[in-house]
């Protein structure tokens, strides 16, 4: 047996099993973990009231003159961030796999919008609170099936899905601004709310129902994982070693609507966390696309960050997680458009002007024969 | 992410916080109210209000709130004096809970049709108290939320004594009675009039005052007001118009509009019967104390 040396990974044989994995990725995930678990306990202990590690432990495992404010007002906000927070950025790592475009997030392809369109017909139409959810879940479904229809005409191709994405979030958001333009103004004020995405009011009930979806998605995330391996390469070479590209693209673009629809309808249109958390991990792991668990932990951390600051840092105003994540993935966004010239891998900032265009210039070059 | 579960399903199986207030405190009294019934303290004393019209409903029975939510576009009232021993505790739309628990309250009130979503946290808070709407039926509100309060009796009389004075100024116009009266608000994007079912227009309809036939609403869904083209605000009807704004962007509009020659053109303006209001008493007032005061600007507008 040939000893193989893969860039950047390691191998651990046990039998005639072996296993190979990033060392990066891992390195990161740990790291990722560590920040994640930093952001719950600064979410646990700070708000009005500071209260200390030591009695937000004790509260949690018996009983303290804390119960109330971190059993009832603080846990739940902070695991259902966690769980939405990762549905949303697994949701756009995988879109942005199928898609082969930074940009292409639940976002851009008509979940949130069908999800929203969905939600806002529910409160401008008087349905109750409790049918606020499922009507949400059941239009970014609907609007996802939609695109994945029309994408699916011509094989999944990564630009048409990208398109047909926005074709029809945009013609849902023109619903979105009917319906709000022809509401009641307290109507259009708490459509409003839902659609920017807040975690206010929201707790056990929505965490455990991602709790559970995540739980039940993870098979298909392991098998994801590998799958992405594959898509990723382009259509000719896949097609050329015998992969069928077009089924496992619809199925991991399957898992990551769903997975985008589960979180938005617990949360909202909360913004941006599936655009940026995957380049995001990304650029951490320096892996070629997003890896999915860096990608989840990443998401949880900005949701539990953009939580904790929209409840703490506005005086009496609670400024709903959706604005901070929209406000943070805005400037995220900027970031990558400024940065982006080269092959958009980390930036050292050690490169200098003249070697990137040297590298640039070489490219050309290399291309110029072929074509 | 199994953790989460876990711990979400063990949070579950915690006990009903109400049971668990029932056997640590005194005397209580159950209130039914919009989400189910609820054993409220007998004599509250650190009430929240989450709305405007709770406000007006406490102040008017005599009880000063530790915490009041505002209303998104401003401050807490002005028209019930001095409000700066009340702290803000968010807006009605979106309030800050730990705010609210840091006040240790002992009663919250607010409205299902706006504050549903938090119900569960508030409930875990203080026993909480909800009507089902805001507005329309202000006088139930404030039958309940009086009951709420311990001072259901106090209610009752507030309210026969503001319906009787309402009757009574209504006699005492005798021709004048049939007067138009126009409400006006502007808004920040638009501008709307008030008809029979909203706060002022019911003020208006216990008195017997007439309303101009757009102003009725007659055959609409919703009765509490519509908009005005602002290019037919001299269309507005009236023999007085009585017009206000809500927050500073409102105000603009205000400003903008009545120095308008439409606006300069409408009858009542020319005879000088139009008259700038209180905004917080006519619209978000929805209280006993503010119905009282739109009495006062009529009698003082209208009255001989």
């Amino acid at each position: 047996m040939s000893k193989v040396q893969l860039p950047g990974r390691s191998v651990v044989r046990v039998g005639n099993r072996s296993v190979t994995w990033h060392r990066r990725s891992a390195l990161m995930g740990v790291l990722l973990l560590a920040v994640l678990a930093g952001a719950v306990v600064v979410s646990l202990c700070l708000g009005h009231t500071y209260i200390t590690f030591a009695d937000v432990w004790a509260t949690l495992t018996g009983t303290t003159g804390y119960d109330r404010t971190v059993e009832v007002l603080r846990l739940p906000r902070t695991v259902l961030a966690v769980a939405a927070g990762a549905a949303l950025a697994l949701g756009g790592a995988l879109i942005q796999s199928v898609a082969r475009n930074p940009l292409a997030s639940p976002d851009i392809v008509g979940v949130t919008a069908g999800a929203g369109l969905a939600a806002t017909a529910a409160l401008t139409f008087g349905l109750g609170y409790a049918l606020l959810a499922p009507a949400a879940l059941a239009g970014g479904l609907a609007a996802a099936v939609l695109v994945l229809l029309v994408a699916a005409r011509g094989s999944l191709a990564a630009p048409r899905f990208v398109l047909a994405g926005v074709a029809v979030a945009v013609l849902l958001k023109s619903g979105i601004q009917i319906l709000l333009i022809s509401a009641d103004a307290i109507d259009a004020q708490r459509a409003q709310i839902w659609l920017i995405g807040t975690l206010g009011g929201r707790g056990w009930t929505e965490a455990a129902f991602l709790g559970v979806f995540l739980a039940a998605a993870l098979p298909a995330l392991v098998w994801a994982q590998r799958a992405l391996d594959t898509t990723d390469l382009d259509d000719p070479t896949a097609t050329g070693i015998g992969v069928r590209v077009t089924g496992q693209r619809i199925g991991l673009a399957v898992l990551g609507v769903a997975l985008a629809s589960a979180a938005v309808s617990q949360v909202g249109a909360v913004e941006f966390v599936a655009l940026a958390a995957p380049q995001i991990a990304r650029r951490v792991a320096r892996t070629p696309r997003p890896p999915l668990l860096g990608s989840a932990l990443t998401g949880a951390i900005l949701l539990v960050l953009a939580d904790w600051l929209g409840r703490t840092a506005f005086g009496d105003y609670q400024m709903p997680a959706g604005v901070l994540t929209a406000a943070l993935g805005g400037l995220y966004l900027l970031y990558l458009l400024l940065t982006k010239g080269t092959r958009n891998e980390k930036t050292t900032g050690r490169l200098r002007l003249g070697s990137r265009l040297r590298a640039r210039a070489g490219r050309v070059r290399h291309l110029r024969p072929g074509r | 992410m199994a953790a989460a579960c876990a711990l979400a399903l063990a949070a579950c199986g915690t006990s009903d916080p109400a049971a668990e207030r029932n056997d640590a405190e005194g005397e209580t009294r159950t209130i039914e109210h919009a989400m189910g019934t609820t054993e409220v303290p007998a004599d509250p004393q650190r009430v929240v209000v989450l709305d405007t019209d709770k406000i007006d409903t406490a102040l008017s029975l005599g009880i000063t709130p530790v915490g009041a939510a505002r209303a998104s576009e401003s401050e807490l009232p002005t028209y019930l004096g001095d409000l700066s021993g009340v702290t803000v505790v968010g807006t009605s739309a979106e309030p800050d809970l730990e705010a609210i628990e840091q006040l240790k309250p002992d009663l919250i009130l607010g409205s299902k049709f706006r504050q549903e979503a938090f119900y569960d946290e508030l409930d875990a808070i203080a026993p909480t108290v909800f009507t089902e709407l805001v507005g329309l039926t202000w006088k139930e509100n404030f039958l309940l939320d009086g009951e709420a309060l311990g001072k259901q009796d106090e209610a009752e009389r507030l309210l026969a004594d503001y319906e009787a004075r309402a009757g009574e100024f209504g006699g005492s116009l005798e021709e004048a009675i049939a007067t138009e009266v126009s409400i006006v608000r502007f808004m920040p994007d638009q501008i709307r009039v008030y008809g029979p079912d909203s706060f002022s227009g019911i003020v208006l309809g216990d008195v017997g005052l007439a309303r101009p036939e757009l102003q009725q609403l007659n055959g609409a869904e919703d009765r509490r007001f519509a908009e005005v083209s602002a290019e037919e605000v001299d269309t507005l009807g009236g023999d007085v118009v009585f017009y206000c704004a809500y927050g500073d962007d409102g105000d603009a509009q205000l400003a903008e509009y009545t120095g308008g020659a439409l606006w300069q053109s409408i009858p009542a303006v020319q005879e000088g019967n139009a008259h700038e209001v209180d905004d917080e008493v006519w619209m978000t007032g929805i209280g006993v104390t503010a119905a009282g005061m739109i009495l006062d600007d009529l009698e003082t507008y209208l009255g001989a």
